[in-house]
């Protein structure tokens, strides 16, 4: 069995406490990981200077050709992990072993953090909206229009407190070791796969092992992450967003609450927008925080739950490794009873109608996980508690509700995708400040454009963008200078 | 301290008691090692006021940092016994609940069941007589317990 050690810029750790993490379905071992304290987390940030000096010291440029040869190792090469030797399949199988996640999805999210490595250079073009990227090197440079412009880092490393059950979301942190920032991990403890994996691959390509650290561990070592690193990012519910709301030095990923409005203008023509509408809830088993849970319309809204409900409805769990396998296992006793339980009890609710049930029960409990089946819901008004609620599986709300009320009343939205060609409606949509990620058309909610910035923009959160003055005879000198 | 260029060592401290909370061989090496640098002796302890100071005795690398106390006989005696059977004890590197007797001048208190379990150590030779190691919350307790001072 893997032996997977705790990295400490770079250096492997063995702890004297490990957790043995399981499949999921039989229970069977796959990994011990050692498990870290806050204390030892603490102590090390004392020298996350250095991950930035050792990033500094290798132009940005050649970071970028580095970490694209790192994404074609990731992909198809066989990399070092702890004691043992890991291939892209092996990859694939332990994380869904672990996660729940069907092959193929842990596959096919390998293709996006590839897709992300070997762009990388676009990515950075679109994230820093074009800027001289050894500005960020030297904290300052002379930009294409022929002014002074500072971006000062904000931190040495950038921290992450990741999740166990959403593999797609590691593509976030991607972009940090060429901004030559280091990073510290907090793998979700049945996801210690990609930060690995990950790690292992950029080593191999030539990025300085010191620039990395990953701490598995329980919620004190979260906790250390947060409190030690002045920028981090943690991925959690709705408590955990409550609890960061406001701290500029931790951006909160949590529930997305996705949406698909249908304008006045279009939704006489609904059956045109079915396959999107589908798509984007239930891809990838309906876990991302892009995935849509609710479509909103002002009519036809119970002839549009109902088409969706018979395309996903029928949907029933299937092995792992089957290729068709559409859902994802709760792997966490009892997660798939609470939330079911917590579904039914909305569905009590005057005026909200459970879609799906007459394509057989949600709920399928194994031995040791459950599943949920797709669910779709109809709420004949925006008031239902149900029609503002999200989880991890293919669920979706379809709300009746007038356009000209539905902007308010849609609350918070990571993406919202608004079909309309009415110009006063798609102008309201624009205006939305509670709509993060605006898709103006019939594009899927999970239809990501890597070249837009997710959930706020990463070179905002690490650099301060500030005033910065040099006298005009240096400033040849700062033109000329490389990163 | 570090940060002013000095350490625990430097600033002339020799040795640490230390207690309060469960102490894991795994943290024990980090504070040796990262912490202490060699150069301060610590001794995780364990007691109560029925008990007294149960000292470890040295915690070192070759024994994985494990952790083993020895009660302060013979005021107080420590015996591991079966979760079931209070009466009887377990096996030398056995688990069981921690027993504790109390005898001094002014109390007694016979075989008081503590809240803790733990593995049964054998007799060192500066405390001639049973031990217990991995002391943590009695697993069927472990949820109500409250760890620390108080």
């Amino acid at each position: 069995m893997l032996k997977i050690p705790i990295l400490r810029w770079g250096k492997p750790y063995e702890s004297l406490e490990s957790e043995e993490i399981v499949h999921f379905e039989t229970g069977e071992p796959v990994a011990t990981v050692s498990q870290a304290n806050g204390g030892l987390l603490q102590r090390d940030m004392r020298k996350a200077s250095r991950a930035r000096d050792a990033l500094r010291e290798i132009p940005v440029d050649e970071l970028i050709k580095r970490l694209q040869h790192a994404g074609k190792l990731y992909l198809e090469g066989t990399l070092p992990l702890g004691d043992g030797q890991q291939t892209p399949d092996d990859f694939a199988v332990q994380q869904s072993a672990t996660t729940g996640l069907p092959v193929h999805m842990c596959k096919a999210n390998m293709q996006k953090n590839f897709f992300v490595l070997s762009h990388m250079d676009q990515m950075l073009d679109a994230l820093t909206r074009g800027l001289d990227l050894s500005i960020l090197t030297r904290g300052y440079g002379i930009e294409g229009r022929g002014v002074v412009v500072s971006y000062q880092a904000q931190a040495p490393c950038l921290g992450l407190v990741l999740p166990s059950n959403s593999p797609g979301v590691h593509t976030l942190w991607l972009p940090v070791i060429p901004m030559q920032l280091g990073l510290v991990l907090k793998p979700g403890p049945q996801e210690p796969w990609t930060p690995y994996r990950m790690t292992s691959a950029f080593v191999e390509a030539g990025i300085p092992a010191e620039a990395i650290s990953i701490y598995p561990g329980s919620g004190d070592v979260g906790a250390a992450v947060l409190a030690s690193c002045k920028r981090s990012m943690i991925f959690g519910g709705l408590p955990t967003i409550e609890r960061y709301r406001g701290d500029p030095s931790v951006q909160v990923h949590g529930p997305g609450f996705s949406k698909i409005l249908l304008g006045d203008d279009v939704v006489d023509h609904w059956e045109e927008y079915i396959d999107l509408i589908v798509d984007s809830v239930y891809l990838n088993s309906g876990r991302g925080c892009i995935n849509c849970s609710g479509v909103w319309a002002s009519r036809h809204t119970r002839e549009i739950a109902e088409a969706i409900a018979q395309r996903i409805g029928p949907i029933e769990p299937l092995p792992t490794d089957d290729p068709n396998a559409a859902l994802a296992a709760f792997t966490v006793p009892g997660t798939a009873t609470a939330i079911w339980n917590a579904i039914e009890a909305d569905l009590r609710e005057e005026g909200v109608e459970h879609m799906t049930e007459r394509y057989g029960k949600r709920k399928v409990e194994h031995e040791r996980c459950g599943y949920l089946r797709p669910t779709v819901v109809h709420c004949d008004s925006p008031e239902a508690a149900i029609a503002h609620k999200e989880y991890m599986y293919p669920f979706v709300s379809v709300v009746q509700c007038p356009q000209n009320k539905m902007i308010d009343a849609i609350g918070p939205t990571l993406v919202a995708t608004g079909i309309t060609d009415d110009p006063l409606f798609a102008h309201q949509l624009t205006d939305a400040t509670h709509i993060d990620r605006l898709n103006l058309g019939p594009i899927p909610t999970i239809k990501l454009d890597w070249l837009q910035p997710h959930e706020g923009n990463l070179v905002e959160f690490l650099f301060r963008a500030r005033a910065f003055q040099v006298p005009p005879e240096q400033l040849p000198k700062v033109s000329t200078a490389t990163g | 301290m570090e940060d002013q260029g000095s350490s625990i060592a430097d600033a002339g401290i020799t040795g640490i008691f230390s207690g309060g909370t469960e102490f894991t061989p795994q943290w024990t090496r980090f504070a040796m090692e990262e912490l202490l640098d060699d150069r301060v002796y610590m001794t995780p302890t364990y007691g109560n006021t029925l008990m007294g100071l149960a000292c470890s005795r040295p915690v070192t690398a070759e024994e994985g940092y494990k952790i083993s106390y020895y009660a302060p006989q013979p005021r107080a005696v420590i015996e591991v016994v079966d979760f079931d059977d209070n009466d009887q004890r377990v096996g030398y590197g056995k688990t069981g609940r921690v027993k504790l007797t109390t005898l001094t001048k002014e109390f007694f208190v016979p075989g008081f069941m503590e809240r803790d379990e733990g593995e049964r150590e054998l007799p060192y030779k500066k405390y001639p007589w049973d031990g217990v190691s991995g002391v943590r919350p009695f697993s069927e307790l472990a949820e109500a317990t409250t760890v620390g001072v108080y």
